[in-house]
C-alpha cells in the first residue's frame, strides 16, 4: 500500500518534470524556457525529498532555482532577443533525428533498468541526506573529487573572464 | 692476431658505410647553396671515396679468417614489439660485402661523373641533386648492410623516397613530376608486399634478424606443423610461401618486374647518373638482393621459387621485345635493364643464387656504364635522345664510343671473355640443369626458364646492336650528330673504369672445369650454404653446349641486329614495319601496359578520389552547393554535408542517433 | 574510514605543481608592469618540467580511497602531457606575441588543462574522472575562444562548448547508471560486475554511455563531427595543445575504463562491447583518412587526421582487452601518444608559422591552404625540414616515431586476433601517405606564387620545433628506452 502511494507522489512529481524539460526545449520564447526550467527544477526537488535526500533537495531549489535561474534571466534580459529572431525557429528534420535518437537511447535504458528486475538495495542508514551524513562522504569518500571542484570552479571563473573579455 | 686486430677496428668502422653519405647529404642539404659548386662537389665525392675505401678495408678481412668470416657491427635494441625485439645491427657478410664495393665504387665513379654531368644547374639545384644522391647511397647502404629485416625495409623505403626526389628532380616539369609519383606509387604497392611478408616472418620466427632466421629456417621440415600463433595449422611450406610471396612482390615493385615494372622505363625522367646508379646498378637490384638475403626461407617453399623463376623469365622475354621498337637511347636501356633483372630473378629463383648475385655485379658496371655513355652521348647532342636522330657518333665522341662498345658487346655476351656472357650463361645453365627443391615440385620451370631465357637473350643481342648501330654507326643522320663533341674527361673518365671491370668481372664467373673456375660461385658459398643445403641443388655436370648454344644465338641475333641497322639487311626494318604496322605500333607502344593499367586501375581509382573530392568540396564550401541536384548520385554527398554542415544541433541529433544505435546494438545482442 | 595520509597528497604532487603553475601565472599578469610577457611562456615550460619530474618519482599506490592511482601509467601521461605543455607553450609565444595577443591567463589555462590531464591519468573513480574531465574542457574551451578575431574562431569556441557539454552530459548519466547497477563509481568496483544478476544490462548501458562520453573527447567517429570545425578555428597553437593534450589524457582514462567493462562484461572477445568497440576503431580509421584526402587546408587535413589517428589508438584500446596481449597493447597506445603529441604539435606550429597575422577581416578562406606552403623549401628549407618530419612521423614512415608506433598497435592488434582491422589500419596508413606526403610536395615540388610571405619565426619556435624534431627522430630510432617505459606503464594496469 506504501509502494502505491509512493508511486503516485512519484508520479505527481514526475510527469510535470517531463512536461516541463520538454517545454524548455521547446519553447520559443526564451523567458518562457527559463520559466519552464524553474518549473523543472522544482519537480525535481520533489522527487528528491521523496528519495528523503532532503539536503539535495534544498539545494536543488536555492542554488538552481534561486541562484542560477536569476543569472540565466539576466543574461536573457541583457541579450534583448527580438521576436522576429525568434519566429523563424521550425522544426528541421535534424531536430527529428535528434528526438528518435534522445528517445531510443531513453527507451534502451528504460528496457534495461525494467530487465535488471526488483533491486534489493540495503536500507539505507537512519542519517542518510543529512547534512552530517552527506558532509561525511564529501571529506573522506569523495574528497578528491570534492577539492577537484575547487580547481574547477577557479578554472571556470577565469574561462569566463576570459571569454567575456572584448579583446585580447 | 694482427688479424682479429683489424678486424676490430673494422666493425664499427661498417657504421662509417652509411654515416659518411648521410653527413654528406646533411651538410650539402643545408649549407650547399652558400657553399658553391666547388665545395659541394668536394664533399659529396669525398665522403663516396671515403666510403668505399672503408668497403675495400672490411671487404679485405672476410678474406683472412675462416672460410665463413662476417663482419658485425651490433647495435643495442632498437625497438621492442612484445617478446619480439629489433635491434640495428650492420652485417657484412660476403653478399652484402659485394654490395657494398658496387654500391660505393660505381656509386663514387657516377657521383664523379655527376659534377660534371650537373654543372648546368644553379647552385640550389647542384647541391640539391647532390645531396640526394648522397641521401639515396646512404639508404642503399642501409638496405645492404641491416642485420635485419627491419633495417633492411628502412633502407628499402629509404631508397624508394630517394628516388622519388631524383626522378622528380626537375619538378617544375609536370610530366616529370608524374613519373615520380608514378615510380612512388608503383613501388608502395610492392611494400605493401614486403611489409605482408615481414610481418609473416615475425610472427613465424618472432625475429627479423637474419643469423637468427637463418638458425631457426634451418631446423625446420617443409610439412612440419605450426602450433601456435596466426598461422596455427598451416605447415611450413605454406606459411612461408606467403611470406616470401610477400617478399617478391616488393621485389617485383623495386626490382621492376612484371606486372610492375611500368615505372622504371619513365624513371629516365631523372637525370641520366641517376638512371645510370639507381635505376639501373644498385637500388632495382634490391629485390634480387633481397631474395638472395632471404634464400633460405625460399628455399623451404619451391613454389615461391617457381613463382620468381617464372616472373623473372617472362620478365625478361616481355620487356626485350618492347625494346626492339623504342627510339628513345635511355628507353632502350631502360627496358634492357627490366629485362636483365629478370635474369637475376632466374638465377636467384631457380637456385643458382651466385649465379643471380654475379649478373647483379656485372650488370651494375656494364649497364651503368652504358647508361653514363647515354648521358654523354645527350650532352653531346644537346639533350637529344632520339637514337634515329644520331649515327655516326664513333667518330665524334671516340671514348663514349669505345666504352659502348665493350659494354654492349659485354651485355650481350658475344665475345667470350667479356663479363656477361658468363653470368648470363651461367644463369640458364642453372635453370637447364637444377636439380632441386623446385625441379622436383616444378619440372617444367627450369626448361621453360630456360627457353624463355635464351630468347630474351637474343633478344638483347639484336636490339642492343640496334641501339648501337643506330647511335655509332653509319654517318651523321643530323646536324647536331654532325657537331656533336666528346664530353669532358671527368665524364669518360668513369666510363672507361666502367668498361674496364666489365671486361674483367668475367674472371668471377669462368666455368667450374677452368682454371679460375667459379671463382664468385666458391666465394658466395657460405652466405648460401644453407639454401643449397635445405633446396637440395645438386651440382650438375659441367657441359658445355648450352654456352655454345647461348653463344650462337647471341651471334646470330647480335649480327642481325648490327646487319639491319648499319648493314646490308637495311631495307629490312621498313619493311616489317610496312607489313605488320600494327604490331610495329604494338611494341612502340609497349605493348600498352601503361594504357591497360589506366583503365584497370588509375581509372576506377580516379572515379573513386573524384567522388571523394566532390564529397569534401561540398563540404568545404557547403553554403554554395545548397541547389544541389535531386540526382541519386549525389545523395551520399548530401548525406555528408548534411552531417558535417557546422550546423550544432546536428552535430548533437547525430551523437544522440549514434549513442542510441551503440546501445540498441550492445544491450540487444550480448547485454543479456 | 578512510583518512588522508602524505601519500595521498604526495601523489597528486604533479597536478598540485600544475595547478600552482597557473595560479602563479595569473598572478604575473597581477604584479606585471613592464609589459613584457616572454618570461611567461618559460614559466610554463618550468612548473611542465618540474611537474613531468616529479611524476618520476611518485611512490606508486591507491590514494584518496582508491579514487586516484599513481603508477607508471599515471606517469607516463603525466610526462606525455607535460612534454606536449612545454612544447605547445614555446609554440603559442611566439604566435600570440605576433599577434599581441600573449597574456598570462592564456599560459594559466593552459596550466590548468595540463593539470586536469594529469588528473585524468590518475583517476581510477568516475566520479573524478569527471571532474578531471571538466576542468580540461573548461580550460580548452576558454583557450578555443582565445583571440577571437573574425567569425570562425568565436563559432568553434561556442561549438565547442556546446557539444563538450552534451557530452559530459552522456559521462555523467553513464555513470549515475553504472551507480545503479554497481553501487560504486569506483572502476575497481565496476570491475566487479552488477551487485545483482539483472543489472548486467544495466551496467552496460551505463557504460556504453560513459564510453560515449569519451569517446567525444578523443574524437572517434561518430563523435567526431565538432573535431574540424573546432580545430580549424580554434587559434593554432591551441589546436596543437587540444590535439596531442587532451587526446593522451582522454585515450588513458578509456583504457583504465574499458579495461573495467571488460572485466565487467565478463571480457569476451565476441560479446557486444568489443564489437561496438571495434566498429568505432574501424569506423573512425576510415572516415578519417577518407575525409582527409580532399582537404585543401592543412589545418583542416591535420584535423581529420587527428580523427584517424584516433582510430588506430581505439585499435590500440581495443586489442588491451585480451589479456595476453594486455601490455603489448597498452604500451603500444602509450608510445603512441607520445609520438602523435611530438609530431601533431610540430605540425601545427609549423602551420601557425606560416598564417597570416589575423587582424579582423584579414582572414582569408584559404588562411591554411597548401598552396601557402607551396616552395617554403626554397623560402625556408628548415621549416620545411621540419614539417616533412612530422609529416613523415605521422603517415608513419621509418626512421619516424610514427613508424614504431603503428607497428607496436597494429602487432598488438594482430596478437589478438584482428587481423581484419589491422589490415584496415595498414591500408588506411597508405592512403594517409598520399595526403601528408602531398604537403612534401608542395613543399619542395612547387614553386612559390608570388608574395608570399616568409612566416613568422622567433628563437622559442625554433627552439620548440628543434626539440620537436628530436623527439620524432630519437623516439624513430632510439625507441627503446621510452618504449621499455611505456612497458613498466602499461604493465601495471589490470
Amino acid at each position: 500500500m506504501a509502494d502505491r502511494a509512493e508511486l503516485w507522489i512519484f508520479l505527481l512529481f514526475a510527469i510535470p518534470l517531463v512536461i516541463a524539460a520538454a517545454g524548455v526545449v521547446a519553447a520559443r520564447n526564451p523567458v518562457n524556457a527559463a520559466m519552464s526550467l524553474v518549473a523543472a527544477f522544482f519537480f525535481l526537488a520533489g522527487i528528491y525529498v521523496l528519495l528523503v535526500a532532503h539536503l539535495v533537495a534544498f539545494l536543488q531549489i536555492l542554488v538552481y532555482a534561486g541562484a542560477i535561474m536569476v543569472v540565466f534571466l539576466f543574461v536573457i534580459m541583457l541579450l534583448q532577443l527580438h521576436d522576429q529572431d525568434m519566429q523563424d525557429a521550425k522544426l528541421k528534420a535534424m531536430q527529428w533525428g535528434g528526438i528518435i535518437g534522445a528517445s531510443g537511447v531513453l527507451t534502451v535504458v528504460a528496457l534495461a533498468i525494467q530487465q535488471a528486475g526488483e533491486i534489493h538495495w540495503k536500507a539505507v542508514p537512519e542519517s542518510f541526506g543529512t547534512v552530517k551524513a552527506v558532509g561525511m562522504l564529501l571529506f573522506t569518500q569523495y574528497l578528491l573529487p570534492f577539492e577537484a571542484t575547487s580547481l574547477l570552479l577557479l578554472v571556470a571563473i577565469v574561462g569566463a573572464v576570459v571569454v567575456a573579455k572584448q579583446r585580447i | 692476431m694482427a688479424h682479429s686486430d683489424a678486424i676490430q677496428v673494422a666493425q664499427p668502422l661498417l657504421w662509417a658505410l652509411i654515416l659518411l653519405p648521410a653527413a654528406g647529404a646533411l651538410v650539402n642539404g643545408f649549407f650547399g647553396r652558400r657553399l658553391g659548386k666547388g665545395n659541394v662537389a668536394l664533399i659529396a665525392v669525398g665522403v663516396m671515396v671515403a666510403a668505399f675505401a672503408v668497403a675495400v678495408f672490411a671487404f679485405f678481412q672476410l678474406f683472412h679468417g675462416e672460410h665463413g668470416t662476417v663482419l658485425r657491427a651490433p647495435g643495442d635494441v632498437w625497438f621492442r614489439v612484445g617478446n619480439t625485439s629489433v635491434s640495428f645491427g650492420l652485417l657484412f657478410d660476403r653478399l652484402s660485402g659485394t654490395l657494398s664495393l658496387v654500391v660505393t665504387g660505381v656509386g663514387a665513379l657516377i657521383h664523379v661523373y655527376s659534377t660534371s654531368y650537373m654543372s648546368h644547374e644553379d647552385d640550389f639545384g647542384y647541391a640539391r641533386f647532390l645531396t640526394y644522391l648522397n641521401l639515396f647511397v646512404a639508404a642503399m647502404m642501409t638496405l645492404v648492410l641491416g642485420d635485419n629485416l627491419a633495417l633492411t625495409f628502412m633502407g628499402w623505403e629509404g631508397v624508394g623516397l630517394a628516388s622519388y626526389l631524383l626522378i622528380g628532380f626537375w619538378y617544375t616539369d609536370k610530366q616529370k613530376a608524374f613519373c615520380g609519383r608514378k615510380a612512388f606509387i608503383t613501388n608502395r604497392v610492392g611494400d605493401f608486399g614486403f611489409l605482408i611478408g615481414f610481418f609473416a616472418v615475425l610472427s613465424l620466427f618472432g625475429t627479423g634478424d637474419y643469423a637468427q632466421l637463418t638458425q631457426m629456417a634451418g631446423k625446420l621440415q617443409g610439412g612440419q606443423l605450426i602450433a601456435t600463433g596466426p598461422f596455427a595449422g598451416w605447415t611450413v611450406t605454406a606459411a612461408l610461401t606467403l611470406a616470401t610471396l610477400g617478399f617478391f612482390v616488393g621485389c617485383t615493385g623495386k626490382s621492376a618486374q612484371l606486372p610492375l615494372y611500368v615505372w622504371l622505363p619513365d624513371a629516365m625522367a631523372g637525370p641520366t647518373p641517376v638512371s645510370a646508379l639507381i635505376h639501373a646498378a644498385t637500388m632495382v637490384t634490391a629485390g634480387v638482393y633481397l631474395v638472395a638475403r632471404t634464400s633460405f626461407l625460399f628455399a623451404l617453399a619451391p613454389a615461391s621459387m617457381a613463382v620468381v623463376t617464372t616472373v623473372g623469365a617472362a620478365t625478361a622475354l616481355f620487356s626485350a621485345l618492347i625494346a626492339f621498337a623504342q627510339y628513345d637511347i635511355k628507353k632502350v636501356l631502360a627496358y634492357s635493364t627490366v629485362s636483365q633483372l629478370g635474369f637475376m630473378f632466374i638465377g636467384v629463383g631457380s637456385g643458382a643464387y651466385f649465379a643471380g648475385v654475379l649478373h647483379l655485379v656485372t650488370h651494375a658496371f656494364f649497364k651503368a656504364c652504358l647508361f653514363l655513355g647515354a648521358g654523354s652521348v645527350m650532352h653531346g647532342m644537346h639533350e637529344d635522345t632520339d637514337i634515329r636522330n644520331m649515327g655516326g657518333l664513333r667518330k665524334k665522341m671516340p671514348w663514349t664510343h669505345l666504352t659502348f662498345l665493350v659494354s654492349t658487346i659485354a651485355i650481350t655476351g658475344f665475345v667470350v671473355p667479356l663479363s656477361g656472357f658468363f653470368s648470363k650463361d651461367a644463369i640458364l645453365a642453372n635453370a637447364l640443369f637444377a636439380h632441386n627443391a623446385m625441379s622436383d615440385a616444378y619440372p617444367w620451370v627450369g626448361p621453360l626458364a630456360y627457353v624463355l631465357g635464351s630468347l630474351a637473350a637474343a633478344g638483347t643481342a639484336f636490339y642492343m646492336m640496334r641501339l648501337y648501330a643506330l647511335t655509332f654507326a653509319g654517318e651523321p643522320r643530323t646536324e647536331a650528330a654532325r657537331h656533336a663533341h666528346e664530353s669532358s674527361p671527368v665524364m669518360w673518365v668513369p666510363l672507361a673504369v666502367l668498361a674496364f671491370l666489365a671486361v674483367v668481372a668475367a674472371v668471377l664467373g669462368l666455368p667450374g672445369n677452368w682454371a679460375l673456375g667459379e671463382l664468385f660461385g666458391r666465394f658466395t658459398h657460405p652466405v648460401f650454404a644453407q639454401a643449397i643445403a635445405t633446396a637440395h641443388v645438386e651440382e650438375h655436370a659441367a657441359t658445355a653446349w648450352p654456352f655454345i648454344v647461348a653463344w650462337l644465338v647471341a651471334l646470330v641475333a647480335g649480327g642481325l641486329g648490327y646487319a639491319m641497322f648499319a648493314g646490308n639487311l637495311k631495307s629490312i626494318p621498313a619493311r616489317f614495319v610496312e607489313v605488320f604496322p600494327a604490331l610495329t605500333r604494338f611494341a612502340q607502344d609497349k605493348f600498352r601496359v601503361d594504357e591497360l593499367y589506366q583503365w584497370l586501375i588509375i581509372r576506377p581509382l580516379q572515379v573513386i578520389s573524384r567522388f571523394l573530392w566532390k564529397v569534401g568540396d561540398a563540404l568545404l564550401i557547403d553554403g554554395l552547393l545548397v541547389n544541389g541536384t535531386a540526382r541519386a548520385a549525389m545523395a551520399f554527398a548530401r548525406l555528408f554535408r548534411t552531417l558535417q554542415n557546422g550546423d550544432v544541433q546536428r552535430y548533437a541529433a547525430l551523437m544522440a542517433v549514434a549513442v542510441g544505435v551503440i546501445l540498441w546494438t550492445v544491450l540487444g545482442r550480448g547485454g543479456n | 574510514m578512510p583518512t588522508v595520509s602524505s601519500q595521498d597528497v604526495l601523489a597528486l604532487a604533479p597536478v598540485a605543481i600544475l595547478a600552482l603553475g597557473g595560479i602563479a601565472l595569473l598572478l604575473s599578469e597581477v604584479f606585471l608592469t613592464s609589459g613584457k610577457r616572454g618570461y611567461q611562456a618559460f614559466l610554463t615550460v618550468l612548473f611542465a618540467a618540474t611537474a613531468g619530474l616529479t611524476a618520476f618519482g611518485a611512490t606508486p599506490g591507491k590514494v584518496f580511497a582508491g579514487q586516484a592511482t599513481a603508477d607508471a601509467f599515471s606517469a607516463f601521461v603525466t610526462i606525455t602531457v607535460s612534454f606536449g605543455l612545454a612544447l605547445a607553450a614555446l609554440v603559442s609565444a611566439s604566435w600570440l606575441d605576433a599577434r599581441g595577443a600573449e597574456r598570462g591567463e592564456f599560459y594559466a589555462l593552459s596550466l590548468f588543462a595540463a593539470s586536469g590531464m594529469s588528473l585524468l591519468g590518475m583517476a581510477s573513480d568516475l566520479l573524478v574522472a569527471f571532474v578531471a574531465i571538466e576542468i580540461m574542457s573548461l580550460s580548452t574551451y576558454a583557450l578555443a575562444a582565445w583571440m577571437r578575431r573574425g567569425k570562425k574562431p568565436a563559432e568553434a569556441a561556442f561549438k565547442y562548448f556546446i557539444l563538450g557539454a552534451f557530452s559530459s552530459a552522456l559521462l555523467l548519466y553513464g555513470t549515475s547508471l553504472v551507480f545503479g547497477a554497481t553501487g560504486s563509481t569506483l572502476l575497481s568496483d565496476v570491475a566487479r560486475g552488477p551487485l545483482q544478476a539483472g543489472g548486467s544490462a544495466l551496467l552496460s548501458a551505463g557504460l556504453v554511455l560513459v564510453a560515449a562520453g569519451l569517446a567525444f573527447k578523443v574524437a572517434a567517429v561518430p563523435f567526431h563531427v565538432w573535431t574540424p570545425d573546432v580545430y580549424e578555428g580554434a587559434p593554432t597553437p591551441v589546436t596543437a595543445f587540444m590535439a596531442a593534450g587532451v587526446k593522451t589524457a582522454a585515450f588513458a582514462i578509456l583504457a583504465r575504463t574499458v579495461l573495467a567493462a571488460y572485466a565487467a562484461t565478463g571480457g569476451a572477445a565476441d560479446s557486444a562491447f568489443p564489437r561496438v568497440l571495434a566498429v568505432l576503431a574501424l569506423l573512425t580509421m576510415l572516415v578519417g583518412n577518407l575525409f582527409a584526402v580532399p582537404q585543401r587546408s592543412v589545418k583542416r587535413m591535420l584535423a581529420y587526421s587527428s580523427i584517424a589517428h584516433a582510430g588506430y589508438l581505439l585499435l590500440g584500446v581495443l586489442a588491451a582487452g585480451l589479456p595476453a596481449v594486455r601490455e603489448r597493447a597498452l604500451s603500444g597506445v602509450l608510445f603512441y601518444l607520445a609520438s602523435y603529441t611530438a609530431s601533431a604539435i610540430g605540425a601545427f606550429a609549423v602551420v601557425g608559422a606560416l598564417e597570416s597575422n589575423g587582424q579582423p577581416g584579414d582572414e582569408p578562406a584559404d588562411a591554411w591552404d597548401l598552396e601557402r606552403l607551396a616552395g617554403l623549401s626554397r623560402r625556408r628549407p628548415l621549416l620545411a625540414f621540419a614539417m616533412t618530419v612530422f609529416m613523415l612521423s605521422l603517415a608513419g614512415v621509418p626512421p619516424t616515431a610514427g613508424f614504431v608506433a603503428k607497428l607496436l598497435v597494429f602487432q598488438a592488434a594482430v596478437g589478438a586476433q584482428y587481423l581484419a582491422l589491422a589490415v584496415v589500419g595498414v591500408l588506411t596508413s597508405a592512403l594517409g601517405a598520399y595526403y601528408y606526403l602531398r604537403v612534401v610536395v608542395y613543399m619542395y615540388m612547387r614553386p612559390a606564387a608570388e608574395g608570399e610571405p616568409a612566416g613568422v619565426t622567433s628563437p622559442v619556435l625554433s627552439v620548440a620545433l628543434a626539440v620537436a624534431v628530436a623527439a620524432v627522430v630519437v623516439l624513430g630510432i632510439g625507441s627503446e628506452p621510452v618504449a621499455s617505459l611505456a612497458r613498466a606503464a602499461a604493465a601495471v594496469v589490470r
